[in-house]
């Protein structure tokens, strides 16, 4: 069943652009990575979505976060152009996408403890998606 | 070494699906993928919150032949199911890395 985070993934993994820079579809989850899947991959989750007019055919806005994790800073900073470009308007799983707005990113760094063990570098990338209900 | 006398339960390594579904998650079927010999152990059984509500949580301890566990190839990924009960695995130990006995340590939410 459609839904505004099956049309997110659908949005991001449109095309082979994403497949080709390094990401195949397989990667990219919603909410957590999967165990057994290894870096780099992108997770994202739908953080609200809310009316934005009331009407015969009201708006719909979601704030979606998306994350590009991958083992340096780097390497997940080379993904940005790619996400950039394809959040884009359109059909996406049965879903009609009229407008996005990409809002912003930051970067996470690889989080460093006493020692020199670190976690994975993420970008996070926050836009937003106007659709149709 | 382990006692081949306290191998007593059957379990079932329970593979995950291999499909991802449209937001990209793994599905919730498993299917069995072999079967290996083991000791069960139920270490402690406790309510606590989960999953927005209250459930028992049992931690369970299965040991089994490390070679048994290498041959059907068990991984953190599956479930075990043994006497009729489905475990989640949180780890699997080679118990001082002599590989001769696999400590797994397993959850059950009842």
């Amino acid at each position: 069943m459609p839904s505004i985070e099956t049309c997110v993934r659908a949005m991001i993994t449109a095309g082979s652009s994403l497949s080709t820079a390094g990401i195949p579809d397989e990667r990219v989850m919603h909410g957590f990575r999967l165990q057994d899947t290894i870096l780099p991959a992108v997770t994202f989750e739908v953080a609200q979505d809310e009316y934005m007019a009331i009407g015969s055919a009201p708006l719909r806005m979601a704030s979606v976060e998306l994350r590009v994790i991958a083992s340096t800073t780097t390497a997940a900073l080379a993904f940005e152009s790619t996400i950039r470009n394809l959040i884009v308007t359109g059909t996406f799983d049965a879903i009609v996408v009229s407008a996005v707005d990409f809002v912003g990113r930051y970067v996470e760094p690889p989080v460093v403890a006493d020692g020199d063990e670190t976690e994975p570098a993420q970008l996070v990338c926050n836009f937003t998606v106007y659709y149709k209900d | 070494m382990i006692s081949g006398g306290r191998l007593k339960r059957l379990a079932t390594r329970m593979e995950p699906s291999g499909t991802i579904d449209s937001l990209g998650m793994r599905g919730a079927t498993f299917s069995a993928a072999g079967t290996f010999w083991c000791d069960l152990r139920e270490d402690s059984a406790a309510e606590q919150q989960y999953a927005d509500g209250i459930a028992v949580v049992r931690s369970v301890e299965i040991r089994a032949r490390w070679q048994s566990i290498v041959n059907v190839g068990l991984t953190e990924v599956d479930r075990i199911d043994v006497r009729g009960r489905t475990l989640r695995i949180n780890a699997i130990r080679n118990l001082d890395e002599a590989d001769r006995v696999a400590v797994i340590d397993c959850t059950e939410v009842d």
